[in-house]
């Protein structure tokens, strides 16, 4: 049966109250919304390619969570659940296409939209991921700090308040992070 | 093993590495020779690290979703403007960009427009446009979107407004074929609000598909009133010289914009003549053509083709994309698509009857046969008469639904106080007594939100007009009255105005004995409920009839006991006491003066005028007469569960009482805040902010209400809502100081002690402490710190404690803050010797958490029966 957004709102409220079951239910409900979303939108955007990761998420937190009593680090939770799925959703179509194209070049997402972007920017996101897998061999808490940052787009306080940690610590494992991405990412 | 090396290396790599980023670089050389001496690999490492930090604009600097909404965009999403919390992108337009957010004070969602800052930067033009787009909004037509505010956050202007859940007129059109009587339908509504506007000497100059919504109601809104003057164009052609215009230029706006406008512009638009009225009336032919034809009737390939079919073409025959839209929808269309706008409907109000005439089948003024076209053959013509009666025929049943929709019964009513028309002050508390009856009798009515008492007194004395009212309550009508009396002659005079299309729905005046005034309310109030349409059950007639007393007297005495108890002044309470004995004395089969003298106790008792000891038993009195003459009344039943948990600690009888309350009236704010009070302290947090809510829903304007909003927050543990809404409560009501103490302990929960102590002090200081007493505890504060401070609060605290009542809880918490258990134990034992009602928080009150494990506290718990 569909959960109402009352019990996910509910479910969403007890985990941020540390109720490990809840988040365990929650999970593939948002998993199932947010795929369903990106694959309308990816089919949507098909000639241009375009991805809003985050407009995804928010889009689904909108659908699914009951807003009223859902204060700002259940959000931050929710948000943070998200960034995981997001990866997954976005590397899997990635992945796929690249098949498709019969070993073709790795699938480069063009992330920009058409009307108001000056820089055309085209990420590696197969490359990305592989780099991020290794940093997460290394230091686990840093992947789940790129991923909230960068694939769910939130601040360094809501990473903070997700993870459960001082957001001067966020601060300072993401600068590690990004430089050791981009350190890899640049060989 | 292997593994404990790697991770302890790489945390030696990160420390460093966060190190040496910090320092200048000169500095750092040497700190990392000195760090890495030992491990050349080590150093290199973080060299090579430092050289990626430093590279410049990398893509990992924006996250994924900021590129995808693109460079020039703003990272608004989960951004706040204001009082606004930013959720999602709606869309962009001309002058920027629309987004979903949630106004966080009054909880709903609103749609906001971000200003780019081409058009903000210019203060004069953003002058213009606010005064118009102000003057659209105060329009408050059914069909024209709800303005609520223009806001400017950190040099970013943006408008505010309902938001409208639907979708644009120009996707209804992209995905649906819309029949003649559909689009008569939202025809309808664009030009009744064009109308209102053009009425008002506003012109929307801009009207398109894209400004225009559908609900899935079918509600028509038109939007962005006012918006085109921000981005309209310099003159074009063979100009003559327009002042307004010619102050925007095409560089500044760039062609983009006018691309999408084109193709609705009239031909004086494109010319770049000055504007009026009949302008709005082309562009909207050309939306009419469009939504019957699914095609725009001037759209070419280039914009200067598009310019010059505008200017010269006439649009094509409807029949050669449709086979809707009879002769007289196209006669309709034609003469709103006059080239020259002296031969176009010359105000929307002719058009607007034609509209209503083809929906309606009468003929249209605009049908006059136009020479110039070739009449279509026979078979077509027959067609067309067959397809025209069935569209007459669908205009009729839909007339009919839109003619039973409009006279729906109105679902929510806001009760002005009645103004007093005397200069007697008697007359007035009469007037305000009156009002509260009318409110509370309505109130009871099963199909009907009202407003409570406290949300509308705050009209009082105000000159608000009643849509401005209307607006504010968020509700459909309002009953304005006022009242004069001379002698033992009073004269009421009524008005019910829907707000939503501003009719009176029903006035009267009254003449009356002021002996009859009870009959009277009674009257008024069924009256207000007939006009109101609504339909009332068996049980609300009950309740419209029902009459609480016989004696004018006694009503007159509760009504003074009321006025001064609604005040909730200390001072004042002890005189309505006085008031309701005196209405007891005169009937003493009165239940509700006997209500009113329970309220006035648990008041007394809860800002500690009597102690508990005191006030609670005579307020149980109370409401145990008030129920045994009327075992119906909600408030009695709240007063007694209120005691019954609170005072005698009986929880699941506290419990039942709620519930059988709210059951009575399950619109009694009172009710649902107490019973917050009682759930949170079960620790049934997620139950107790449901509830408080809904208090809060029944009556937002409550400071009551809202410091117990941040109490529940507070005890959930959920330190920043309580914060939120302390700020939310105290933008209503900046006197209002005693939602300061849950800010207080609010931001002690967070560690936020610079914070805590100037709130507590602001309070204290709003209360009326010494200035000596502040200065002295701030002193302590800046001397020895947090605990300084509660040294010296609490040798002041056991100071008061010997001149009044303060519950040794109070100072029990002092103990528990300063570490000092055994004392802290001990006061919470005197606490429960003297029966403090506030024990019964000691399951969930955070600053009691040291004390928990010892087994002192467990048999505290036990006692009062809380032990889980």
């Amino acid at each position: 049966m569909t959960p109402t957004p009352e019990e996910i709102t509910r479910m969403l409220i007890a985990w941020n109250q540390g109720d490990e079951r809840a988040r365990d239910e929650l999970m593939p409900r948002i998993y199932d919304e947010l795929r369903r979303l990106a694959r309308a939108h990816l089919r949507r955007e098909r000639a241009s390619h375009t991805l809003q990761p985050t407009a995804l998420v928010h889009e689904v937190f909108l659908r699914l969570v009951d807003q009223s009593p859902v204060n700002w680090q259940s959000r931050a939770h929710f948000f943070g659940a998200a960034a995981r799925l997001m990866r997954q959703i976005l590397i899997n179509h990635a992945e796929a296409r690249r098949a498709a194209k019969r070993g073709g070049d790795a699938e480069r997402i063009s992330l920009s939209d058409v009307d108001h972007s000056t820089v055309k920017q085209e990420i590696d996101l197969i490359a990305l991921n592989e780099a991020l897998k290794k940093l997460e061999r290394i230091d686990p808490q840093q992947g789940r700090i790129v991923e909230m940052r960068y694939f769910s787009g939130l601040t360094i306080e809501e990473v903070a308040e997700a993870l459960g940690v001082a957001p001067a610590t966020v601060k300072r494992e993401w600068s590690v992070a990004r430089a050791w991405l981009r350190r890899e990412l640049s060989h | 093993m292997e593994q404990q090396i790697k991770s302890e290396r790489w945390r030696r790599v990160k420390q460093i590495f966060q190190d040496a980023i910090e320092l200048p670089g000169a500095e750092r050389d040497a700190y990392l020779a000195n760090a890495c001496a030992d491990d050349p690999s080590l150093r290199a490492e973080i060299e090579s690290l430092i050289a990626a930090h430093e590279q410049p604009g990398s893509f990992m600097d924006t996250p994924l979703f900021d590129l995808a909404e693109g460079a020039a965009a703003n990272p608004l999403i989960g951004k706040s403007l204001g009082r606004y919390r930013i959720m999602a992108l709606l869309g962009r337009g001309g002058v920027g960009e629309v987004y979903k957010a949630k106004d966080t004070v009054l909880g709903r969602d609103v749609a906001i427009k971000v200003l780019s800052s081409d058009f903000s930067s210019d203060q004069d033009r953003l002058h213009r446009f606010t005064q118009e787009a102000r003057a659209a909004s105060a329009l408050n037509h059914p069909n024209i979107i709800t303005i609520h505010e223009f806001g400017q956050d950190d040099g970013v202007y943006f408008i505010v407004s309902e938001f409208i859940e639907g979708e644009t007129l120009r996707r209804l059109i992209a995905t649906t074929r819309m029949n003649e009587s559909a689009v008569l339908e939202i025809a309808i509504q664009i030009a009744s609000a064009l109308n209102a506007a053009h009425e008002a000497g506003i012109v929307h100059r801009d009207i398109k598909p894209e400004n225009i919504m559908a609900r899935p109601d079918g509600l028509i809104k038109v939007l962005d009133f006012g918006l085109a003057k921000l981005i309209e164009p310099r003159p074009i052609g063979l100009g003559v010289n327009d002042t307004e215009a010619s102050t925007l230029d095409w560089g500044r706006t760039g062609a983009g914009v006018v691309m999408g406008t084109v193709n609705y512009m009239s031909p004086e638009q494109a010319r770049g003549l000055v504007v009026d009225a009949r302008s709005d009336i082309f562009s909207f032919g050309v939306a009419l053509y469009e939504m019957i034809t699914g095609r725009s009737p001037f759209a070419r390939a280039t914009v200067a083709d598009s310019i010059a079919a505008i200017l010269e073409k006439e649009p094509p025959p409807l029949a050669e994309s449709t086979s809707e839209g009879g002769e007289a929808m196209e006669a309709v269309i034609r003469k709103a698509l006059r080239k020259d706008r002296e031969e176009r409907y010359q105000t929307v109000g002719e058009l607007l009857a034609d509209l209503k005439n083809l929906k309606s089948g009468e003929a249209v003024a605009a049908f006059i046969p136009v020479r110039n076209q070739k009449l279509p053959g026979a078979i077509k013509r027959r067609w067309r008469a067959a397809a025209m009666m069935l569209a007459a025929l669908a205009a009729i049943i839909a007339a009919a639904v839109y003619f039973s929709e409009s006279h729906r019964a109105i679902e929510s009513v806001a009760v002005l106080p009645f103004v007093n028309a005397d200069e007697n002050p008697e007359t007035e508390i009469l007037a305000d007594g009156l009002t509260e009856d009318v409110i509370n009798s309505l109130i009871q009515l099963s199909n009907l939100t009202v407003r409570p008492r406290n949300a509308v007194f705050r009209y009082k004395r105000r000159d608000v007009d009643p849509q401005t009212a209307g607006r504010e309550l968020e509700v459909e009508a309002i009953l304005i009255g006022q009242m004069s009396r001379r002698g033992d002659d009073i004269t009421i005079s009524l008005q019910l105005i829907d707000v939503r299309e501003n009719r009176q729905l029903w006035g009267e005046r009254y003449q009356r004995k002021f002996a009859d005034i009870l009959r009277t309310q009674e009257e008024i109030a069924r009256k207000v409920s007939e006009n109101l349409r609504l339909r009332l059950s068996s049980a609300d007639e009950q309740q419209l009839a029902k009459r609480y007393t016989d004696d004018t007297e006694a009503y007159l005495a509760y009504t003074r006991g009321r006025h001064l108890w609604n005040r909730r002044r200390r001072e004042d309470f002890e005189k309505a006491i006085g008031y309701f004995n005196q209405a007891i004395e005169k009937d003493p089969n009165y239940a509700r003066a006997y209500s009113g003298l329970a309220d006035c106790y648990i008041a007394m008792t809860t800002v500690g005028v009597i102690a508990p000891s005191e006030g609670f038993p005579k307020a149980k009195e109370a409401a145990k007469k008030a129920l045994a003459i009327d075992n119906t009344l909600a408030e009695p039943h709240t007063s007694l569960a209120h005691i019954t948990w609170l005072h005698e600690w009986d929880w699941a009888g506290g419990e039942e009482g709620f519930k059988r309350a709210l059951k009575l009236n399950p619109k009694y704010e009172t009710a649902h805040q107490w019973y917050a009070t009682y759930l949170s302290a079960m620790g049934r947090h997620e139950e107790a902010i449901a509830a408080i809510k809904r208090a809060q829903d029944l009556d937002p304007t409550s400071n009551f209400i809202g410091m117990d909003v941040s109490r529940t927050y507070y005890y959930a543990r959920q330190y920043h809502p309580a914060i939120e809404q302390y700020l939310k409560t105290l933008d209503m009501d900046p006197s209002f100081n005693r939602v300061s103490d849950w800010l207080a302990l609010s931001y002690e929960q967070l560690g936020l002690y610079d914070q805590s102590i100037d709130a507590q002090l602001k309070a204290m200081t709003m209360r009326g402490s010494k200035p000596e007493t502040v200065a002295a505890l701030r002193a302590a504060y800046a001397a020895s710190g947090w605990k300084g401070f509660w040294r010296k609060q609490l040798e002041l605290t056991q100071k008061e404690a010997r001149e009044r009542y303060v519950s040794p809880y109070f100072i029990a918490r002092i103990y528990a803050r300063l570490g000092e258990r055994d004392l802290a134990l001990e006061w919470l034992q005197k606490a429960y010797d003297r029966h403090s009602d506030y024990l019964v928080v000691l399951n969930v009150e955070p600053l009691l958490d040291p004390l928990r494990s010892d087994p002192r506290f467990a048999k505290l718990l036990q006692d009062i029966s809380l032990a889980p």
